[in-house]
């Protein structure tokens, strides 16, 4: 796995003693390249990255390491690989983004979304990754929302997109209660259209994320956003998005 | 008339002394011990544009310690037998002033009327151990006070993107200035026959003299306004929404937003407290002023939205929007806007970035969290159904555990 090595490595041992190291390609040691991924991107140690995840990473390694000792091959399978999918999934979203804490907040996010999707686990990541790309009323997807930054959006989008589970039917209830304002407001929120305006807003939103605002904002763009800009008097920024659209196109 | 105002705040002007010069009271503001001489003149910017900018004056500023370095006017009149009103918007700072009011009591001629009045919501138990000393000496009316009060401020941002809010307490000639609503009220409970101090007051425009509970009323106050308002700010916060006022269409949507919740605590509340007036207006007024004032969300959440202790933040979740679902259960509501509320608080206290920076960060301490959680289970007891407040428990207690790794 990839990290600081003076920090503890609980899994060590079991790297070595179920064999993860002959075989690159066993679904063990995929699972331990994608949590070592995880771990630089979030910048957490193992326990807590697993932590995080719901898992352990002794319990990851019994899963990919020795499966035949389980009575039931099938369900170890699948139980496996709904975890490299789980693994791949965040490790898919939490890398869209630029700074340690937003892909911090998406992996816990992305964690509550699995944990309350309701119905049959092996069949939850393939819901929520549907659920990611589904655009309603010819609006932004959660995934576009999550391209953007709107991380808590995004993923209250995709517990509505997802129509069953503990996670649908709270996101159902704020989104009534919400539902009065949501032909006011923008896909970007006034306190984010405000940190766009800062001269450090990269910093303050990550490189790729403000450029994709910024896009998002230029003109023609997105009506509703360039809206909510004007009416906050962001002019100014309103006409830097242009301003680096036109030189990166 | 006289009448001592200790505790010239926001609110202490906003609305204390507004309605006391209304009713043509002499005012004699009290503030801080070694504040210094405050201006006479202070100012009122209303927030509605066609009242705008007014300046008022009352009679005498004093920071006195001690009664006897009162203005001699003043002493004298104490110590006559003309009626006496006293109010207080002191909050805690009411423990500074027990000795200085007991004295004023204390110098006041048998048989003449003194009333004190506790401009606070939920009054220090001080007022009643001043009660107790004093026993006999003065009447003292519980009251309920309404009205947003604000320090007119600006907002900018830090290099870390946060937002510092800058207060402008005062004008070039250093009058204070509170940005008030027209929108209030002040509902005092008075004992009959009404004192001549509290008939003098009621010629005010927002003041209304009730007899006997005024529970009612607070209860009408805590859940309608202050609940409700804190419901919209929890809604502005998801929304990233951090200034206010809000443009006339965002206005009318979070009246909307507020609709379903105000049907229901007007029901607890008509159920509960049938002696109340049924006034159509009082929650819409209330819910227009909270998105016409220039203000910040922060001014509802920022106190108490912190990571490291939220008990303050779930005991007020408990006694202005718990109580009033459950008033709203038993008089045989549905609940479900407030089950709605509950989703959202769930939401935003997920949500890590939408808390507010602590001026001196604090770790998070896992016997707070556990005293959260007991208080959250509270404020979902006796009207949400077992499988949605169990729902609504393990998702705060799993997000609140996220917390300390991020």
């Amino acid at each position: 796995m990839i990290g600081d090595p003076s920090q503890p490595r609980p899994s060590e041992d079991a790297i070595v003693e179920y064999g993860v190291l002959r075989n690159l390609r066993s679904d063990a040691a995929q699972a331990l390249l994608l949590l070592g991924e995880l771990r630089s991107l979030t910048g957490w140690d193992d326990d807590t990255l697993c932590a995080q995840l719901g898992c352990h990473p002794e319990t990851w390694m019994v899963v990919g390491g020795r499966a035949n000792t389980y009575k039931d091959k099938d369900k170890d399978k699948t139980d496996l690989d709904h975890s490299l999918r789980f693994l791949k999934l965040i490790r898919e979203v939490t890398g869209r983004l630029d700074l340690t804490r937003h892909r911090r907040e998406v992996v816990n996010a992305a964690f509550t979304a699995c944990a309350d999707a309701g119905g049959v686990v092996p069949e939850r990541v393939p819901r929520i990754l549907a659920a990611l790309e589904e655009r309603s009323d010819g609006d932004l997807t959660p995934s576009e929302l999550l391209n953007l930054g709107e991380i808590g959006k995004a993923w209250r989008q995709v517990a509505l997109n997802m129509r069953s589970g503990r996670a649908y039917e709270r996101s159902t209830a704020t989104a009534k209660l919400t539902a009065p304002l949501q032909s006011h407001t923008a896909h970007l929120s006034p306190e984010r259209l405000t940190l766009l305006a800062q001269p450090n807003a990269e910093d303050l939103l990550g490189s790729r994320v403000a450029v994709s605002m910024r896009k998002h904002l230029s003109a023609p763009g997105c009506a509703k956003c360039r809206r909510v800009a004007q009416e906050m008097g962001l002019t100014e920024l309103l006409r830097t998005a242009d301003l680096h659209q036109a030189a990166a196109a | 008339m006289l009448c001592l105002h200790l505790g010239p705040g926001r609110l202490g002007l906003g609305l204390i002394a507004e309605e006391l010069d209304q009713s043509h009271f002499s005012v004699c503001l009290i503030g801080s011990p070694g504040t210094g001489r405050e201006p006479r003149e202070y100012g009122l910017a209303f927030t509605d544009p066609d009242i705008g900018l007014e300046y008022r004056i009352v009679d005498e500023y004093s920071d006195a310690a001690t009664v006897s370095e009162l203005p001699s006017r003043i002493l004298s009149e104490i110590g006559s037998t003309a009626p006496l009103l006293i109010t207080c918007a002191l909050a805690a700072q009411i423990t500074t002033r027990m000795e200085f009011l007991a004295d004023v009591i204390d110098r006041r001629l048998a048989g003449s009327e003194t009333v004190l009045v506790a401009c606070e919501n939920e009054p220090h138990d001080a007022y009643r151990e001043l009660a107790r000393r004093c026993a006999g000496k003065f009447v003292t009316c519980p009251c309920i006070v309404d009205r947003i009060c604000a320090w007119p401020s600006t907002v900018t941002i830090d290099e870390n993107g946060e937002t510092i809010v800058i207060e402008h307490r005062r004008d070039d000639e250093n009058r204070r200035v509170v940005l008030v609503h027209p929108v209030g009220e002040w509902v005092i409970a008075a004992p009959q026959p009404i004192p001549a101090t509290l008939m003098q007051l009621q010629r005010a425009p927002l003041v209304q003299i009730t007899h006997g509970e005024i529970t009612g009323y607070e209860n009408r106050k805590l859940w309608s306004v202050n609940g409700v308002h804190m419901v919209l700010a929890l809604v502005a916060r998801l929304e990233g929404i951090r200034q206010l006022p809000l443009i006339e269409p965002y206005q009318q949507a979070f009246l909307q937003t507020a609709m379903p919740l105000m049907a229901q605590i007007t029901a607890a509340i008509e159920d509960q407290y049938p002696d109340i007036p049924h006034d159509p207006d009082y929650m819409p007024d209330r819910i227009r002023a909270f998105a016409q004032a220039p203000d910040t969300t922060a001014r509802i959440l920022e106190q108490t939205l912190k990571r490291s202790d939220l008990r303050a933040f779930m005991g007020r979740l408990n006694r202005r929007i718990g109580n009033a679902a459950r008033a709203a259960h038993k008089a045989g509501q549905s609940c479900e806007p407030f089950y709605e509320a509950m989703t959202l608080v769930v939401d935003v206290l997920s949500s890590r970035p939408l808390y507010y920076r602590e001026t001196e960060p604090k770790p998070i301490d896992d016997l707070i969290d556990q005293e959260v959680l007991v208080m959250f289970a509270a404020t979902l007891a006796d009207w949400l159904d077992g499988p949605r407040a169990q729902d609504l428990q393990a998702t705060l207690g799993r997000a609140l555990n996220a917390h300390r790794s991020l």
